[in-house]
């Protein structure tokens, strides 16, 4: 329900140049009092630049910002804090050895004499605080042992404790678990009933419709469309965001699987980080010509699943065997005998951000652009020029860094490399995340196009909206176990939440694999 | 004779734990300050340079730490303000140091590798007086000079600013994650520039320990890689001040008995002047060890760059 609240911050006719480049073209946006304002557009549409601008940490070529009906102009965040604004980016500032309150305080530490810091107030304040907006939380606690929901209420609480009226929220709820989202939705609709502001970012449309007040469409720079959130469907707003129609269902015929198994796991007993059993004694199989999506919440066993698979971990017990091929924990043979593998960190496990776009192309094809001894690097070069087109990256030039892609079109590279090499078995961790929807859209129309050319593809996702648009069969991982194996035309979300949770039994006819339902 | 190799222990750790404290400062701010020993032969130089001309023992100590001083100044420049790799710029600084005073002992004091005078002053040794009597205690702690007991005096101290002071916070949060301090609206970069000239303030005092007190004379790179002993025990001890301390100790009695050894077992004193740098080693085998397995033991593959 849109609040009717008085105007606090408007940002007026606001552009912003880097160059001869135009980042922001005339944006122009109101936001009230004990609101939620998403502001939604695709990465580089200008969401976080204008943002930035508010908070103080870039500065306007044209425009002007009111806040409380008063002109201002930050020069830095501090000036923005002080006049009542905060700011949680999408990477945390946090100190991770150090405690909640410690990071809580920083920067305005409540003192003892003899500059001592006074820990018990700091203890005491961030406890009140805590529980004033209902954010549970150990004012003792190590930060670097706080799950990611909870790190992001320290900095939440961070800005609350400097009094922040007006909170912008840059991309909060890609690192969260559904539950986690919904929390951080909760706590959000707390603030704003206590009348603070809340700006957030986001390009996940579902939840724009479920947490906000109003919406604010960017695109290419400039605010397409405010609109009040009711009887607003995520199709319209996806088009206002594209600028055309899009799909957000990918179009798909039923699948038609083969008696092939190319994904053959059994009895897999992996442990975690800490040593603890994460899978637990999981036997799973994919077939040729079907997508396979696990759901489960974050923290099932889903990390060390996959690395087992890919032959980055070592299981305790059990087999897993690719294209039929039975492997152990090497990397390079689990590849060789079919695997393709889109990690989740992009930035770490899929790419070398520091390298430039070729070479991470090249990478995985080696054998294929050999010349002699030698890398041919003409072939290499054409090869990856090739895929950049083929696959649409955009900005993309041979010698361009990884990391000075965004986010969706690194996830096209990476799709480009490891699609385009002869592997059956596609395995694709989080492939939407931090993607834009049109560069969805393609992956997973892309992922669809190797199903029907008869591979088989795991889809892992947090996100069971995309499990549900692009799975044939969903299987459902909890504490280490498949509990489930549904046929996604057959089942609903609010079935697989259940198993998510733990609520539903698990099937009896489990244990030798997931085949049955067809 | 056991209790004076342990009453020496103590005073051949003395420069050690002076030039760890100041490590340990740096340490703690996110810098990996090499150049403890640029800092202390610049400081071992000066105090013996001015004891000489002004016999004046407390002028010397001041000058000695002056010295040290500029030179972190000019650490902090190269590597706060011109952005230089802080390995790099650590080595300049060293080399700098090195070439600087040899060339300063022939210039100014016109000798050759090795300068000393019967016009520079001692410290007299000081018998606390209630600990003197304490038996075992007494005689290995009583009876040191001044600047011995000014170092081990600097530990609890170094360890109240980290661990109690809004400064000390900043510090360690600074060191940890500086976006997180510069998102909490601390000047990192004065922070660092603080941390560095302490650096030098606690390597002047370890510099002209070595030159006025340890010994009464100055030899070019006397430091003997102390600095770097002692910054392998500030990682052996993670940065914190006490076990810092504790392991200069125990590299300072490694020392002790390597020099006693010889005449009591007839082994050859190359050999057993080597016990120091192995105990060193064992020790930073012994962190690295436990630091791999307590990260990697179940984890996957890491690939971690950024």
């Amino acid at each position: 329900m849109p609040s009717d609240g008085p105007t606090v911050v408007s940002l007026r006719n606001i552009v912003k140049r880097f160059g001869n480049f135009t980042a922001i073209h005339d944006a122009s946006m109101d936001i009230r009092q004990g609101e939620i304002h998403a502001l939604v557009g695709e990465n580089g549409a200008g969401k976080s630049t204008l943002m930035n601008i508010l908070y103080g940490l870039l500065s306007r070529n044209e425009g002007e910002i009111e806040l409380y009906k008063r002109q201002v102009r930050f020069g830095n965040p501090h000036e923005a804090i002080a006049a009542g604004i905060g700011m949680v980016h999408q990477h945390f500032k946090l100190a991770p050895s150090f405690t909640v309150a410690e990071n809580i305080i920083l920067g305005s530490e409540p003192l003892k004499p003899l500059y001592r810091v006074d820990r018990q107030r700091a203890e005491r304040e961030t406890k009140a605080i805590s529980e004033k907006f209902g954010l549970n939380l150990d004012p003792r606690a190590i930060v670097g042992s706080l799950t990611v929901g909870l790190r992001q209420r320290v900095e939440i609480l961070k800005t609350l404790y400097r009094d922040a009226r007006i909170l912008i929220l840059d991309e909060p709820t890609a690192v969260l678990t559904p539950q986690e989202t919904k929390e951080l939705f909760a706590t959000m609709r707390s603030l704003a009933d206590s009348g603070h502001s809340i700006i957030f970012i986001t390009h996940k449309l579902r939840e724009v419709i479920d947490a906000a007040d109003r919406i604010s469409v960017m695109r290419q720079g400039r605010i397409v469309a405010t609109i009040d959130n009711e009887n607003v469907t995520a199709q319209e707003i996806a088009s206002l965001m594209v600028g055309r129609p899009v799909l957000l269902r990918v179009a798909k015929d039923k699948a038609k699987p083969t008696p092939e198994t190319l994904l053959d796991v059994r009895g897999l007993v992996a442990l975690g980080e800490r040593g603890d059993t994460t899978v637990d004694n999981l036997s799973m199989q994919i077939q040729a010509g079907e997508i396979v999506g696990l759901a489960g919440v974050q923290g099932n066993g889903q990390d060390e699943l996959v690395e087992c698979i890919a032959g980055l971990r070592r299981p305790v017990a059990g087999s897993v065997a690719i294209c039929g091929t039975p492997l152990g924990t090497n990397p390079r043979a689990n590849r060789k005998a079919g695997l393709a593998y889109i990690p989740a960190d992009r930035g770490g496990v899929g790419l070398s951000l520091l390298s430039g776009l070729w070479e991470n192309l090249t990478v995985g094809h080696l054998d294929k652009l050999r010349f002699g001894p030698f890398l041919d690097i003409g072939k290499a070069r054409r090869q990856a020029a090739d895929l950049l087109k083929q696959y649409d990256v955009r900005g993309g030039q041979l010698d361009k860094l990884a990391k000075s892609l965004s986010g969706g079109n690194q996830q096209k590279v990476q799709v480009a490399r490891e699609l385009t090499r002869d592997a059956r078995l596609v395995i694709a961790e989080q492939p939407s995340q931090g993607v834009d929807i049109g560069a969805i859209e393609s992956i997973h129309r892309i992922l669809v196009q190797m199903r029907d050319s008869g591979h088989a593809v795991f889809v892992i996702s947090a996100d069971l909206d995309e499990i549900f648009s692009i799975s044939d069969r969903i299987l459902v991982i909890y504490r280490g176990q498949i509990v489930a194996n549904l046929l996604a035309e057959e089942t609903t979300t609010e079935e697989v939440g259940r198993y998510m949770g733990g609520l539903a039994t698990a099937q009896p006819a489990l244990e030798e694999g997931a085949n049955h339902g067809r | 004779m056991d209790l004076e190799i342990l009453n020496s222990a103590v005073r051949i750790s003395t420069p050690l734990v002076f030039a760890a404290m100041g490590g340990l400062l740096t340490y703690q701010a996110g810098m990996l300050n090499i150049a403890l020993d640029g800092f202390m032969i610049v400081a071992a130089f000066t105090g013996i340079a001015t004891a000489y001309f002004t016999g004046n023992l407390e002028l010397a100590v001041l000058g000695a730490i002056a010295s040290s001083v500029l030179l972190a100044g000019l650490m902090a420049l190269f590597n706060i303000r011109f952005r230089a790799h802080i390995f790099i710029a650590g080595t300049a600084v060293t080399f700098l140091a090195y070439g600087l005073t040899a060339l300063l002992l022939k210039g100014v004091l016109g000798q050759d590798g090795v300068f000393t005078s019967d016009r520079i002053p001692t410290f007299p040794s000081i018998r606390l007086p209630i600990i003197d009597n304490i038996p075992i205690l007494g005689p290995i702690i009583s009876g040191q000079t001044l600047l011995v007991y000014v170092a081990y005096l600097f530990v609890p101290v170094v360890a109240w600013f980290l661990y109690k002071t809004r400064w000390g916070l900043r510090l360690r949060v600074v060191g940890e994650a500086p976006e997180a301090a510069a998102a909490a609206g601390i000047a990192v970069d004065r922070v660092k520039i603080q941390a560095m000239l302490l650096s030098g303030l606690f390597c002047g005092f370890g510099g002209a320990y070595l030159s006025l007190a340890y010994v009464s004379l100055f030899a070019n790179k006397m430091t003997n890689e102390r600095g770097l002993i002692a910054l392998a025990a500030i990682f052996f001890a993670r940065g914190n001040p006490y076990i810092t301390a504790l392991v200069a100790l125990l590299f300072g009695a490694a020392t002790a008995l390597s020099v006693r050894l010889p005449q009591m077992t007839g082994l050859a004193p190359q050999l057993l002047q080597l016990i120091p740098y192995v105990v060193t080693v064992l020790a930073l085998v012994v962190v690295g060890w436990q630091t791999t397995r307590a990260r990697s033991r179940h984890s996957a593959w890491k690939f971690d760059l950024t």
